[in-house]
C-alpha cells in the first residue's frame, strides 16, 4: 500500500521586525552623533543644564558610553542579532535615562537653561524602556513582508 | 525651588544607572517571554494548518484508491460475464448436436424448450460484451 505524499515541514518564520530594525537604527545614529559631538566638540556642551551630568562624570566618559550604545544598536539593526538588540536597547535606555535625569537635576539646582531638555530626554528614555519590553522578532514577519510585496506589485 | 547638590549628582546618577539597568533587564526578559509566546502561538497555528493539509492529502489518496478498486471490480465482472457466455455458447452447440441424435418426439420438444430457455437467458442476462483485448 503506497503512502500519501510527504508534506513540507514547518517553516521557522522568525525574522526581526522592520519596526525594531528602524528603531534600533535611529537610536544607534542618535547615540553615535551625541557621543561623537561630546568626544570631538566638548566645547559645544556649554549649557549650564549639563553641569550635573559633567560633575558626575567627565564628558569623554559620557561620549564613550553613548558611542557604545550606538554601536550595539546599529550593529543589531544591521545583523538582525536579537541578543545584540536587547543589549543595545537596554544600553540606550540607561544612557538616555541618565542624561534625562541629569538634565532634570539641573532644573532643581537652578542651572537649567530650558525645561524641554529633561522632558524630551526622559520621554525618549521611556520609549526605549517600552521597546525593551516588546518582542524584537516576529514569527509572522516573513509572511507579512511577502504579502506586502505581493500587494504592492 | 532651588536645591544645592554638590557631589550628589554623581550619587544620584549612579543610583539611576543601577535602577535603569535592572529595569531594562527585567523589561527585556518580559519582551523575550512575549516573543516566545508569540512564536508558540504561531507554531500551534502552523501545526493545525498542516493537520488540515494532511487530512486533505489522505482523503485525496483514498478517493484515488476507491476509483482504482472500482475499475478493477468492473474489469473482473466483465471477464466473468464473458466466461459465462462462452460456457453457455459451448453448451448450446453441444445441445443442438445432441438433439440430432435423440429419437423420440417428446425428447425433441423438451430439448427445444431447454434450448429456447438458454437462448432467452443468454439474450436477457448475458448480452454480447466486446472484448477490450481484441482490436479491429
Amino acid at each position: 500500500m503506497t503512502q500519501p505524499e510527504k508534506l513540507p515541514i514547518l517553516q521557522p518564520a522568525n525574522d526581526m521586525t522592520a519596526r525594531a530594525r528602524w528603531y534600533l537604527g535611529i537610536a544607534g545614529v542618535r547615540h553615535l552623533l551625541v557621543g561623537a559631538f561630546a568626544l570631538l566638540m566638548p566645547e559645544a556642551f556649554k549649557s549650564t543644564s549639563f553641569i550635573p551630568i559633567i560633575e558626575a562624570a567627565p564628558l569623554w566618559f559620557w561620549a564613550v558610553f553613548s558611542i557604545g550604545a550606538g554601536i550595539a544598536c546599529l550593529g543589531a539593526s544591521l545583523t538582525k542579532s536579537e541578543p545584540l538588540a536587547r543589549l543595545g536597547m537596554a544600553w540606550s535606555a540607561v544612557v538616555t535615562l541618565l542624561i534625562g535625569v541629569g538634565l532634570l537635576l539641573s532644573v532643581f539646582t537652578g542651572q537649567s537653561s530650558s525645561p524641554t531638555g529633561p522632558i524630551i530626554w526622559l520621554a525618549v528614555a521611556l520609549k526605549d524602556f517600552v521597546v525593551c519590553a516588546q518582542p524584537i522578532r516576529s514569527p509572522f514577519e516573513g509572511l507579512t513582508e511577502r504579502l506586502a510585496r505581493k500587494h504592492s506589485t | 525651588m532651588q536645591v544645592d547638590l554638590p557631589g550628589w549628582s554623581q550619587f544620584i546618577l549612579a543610583l539611576v544607572a543601577v535602577a535603569g539597568a535592572l529595569g531594562a533587564h527585567r523589561l527585556n526578559k518580559r519582551g523575550q517571554v512575549t516573543q516566545a509566546a508569540q512564536q508558540s502561538a504561531a507554531n500551534e497555528l502552523a501545526s493545525r494548518a498542516q493537520g488540515f493539509d494532511e487530512m486533505e492529502a489522505v482523503v485525496e489518496w483514498q478517493a484515488k484508491q476507491i476509483e482504482k478498486l472500482e475499475a478493477r471490480a468492473d474489469k473482473d465482472a466483465q471477464a466473468q460475464a464473458r466466461r459465462c457466455r462462452a460456457s453457455l455458447d459451448h453448451f448450446t452447440t453441444a445441445f443442438i448436436t445432441l438433439m440430432g441424435q435423440v429419437g423420440t418426439e417428446e425428447a425433441k420438444r423438451s430439448a427445444e424448450k431447454a434450448l429456447t430457455e438458454v437462448e432467452v437467458h443468454l439474450a436477457e442476462d448475458h448480452p454480447p460484451i466486446p472484448d477490450p483485448t481484441l482490436h479491429d
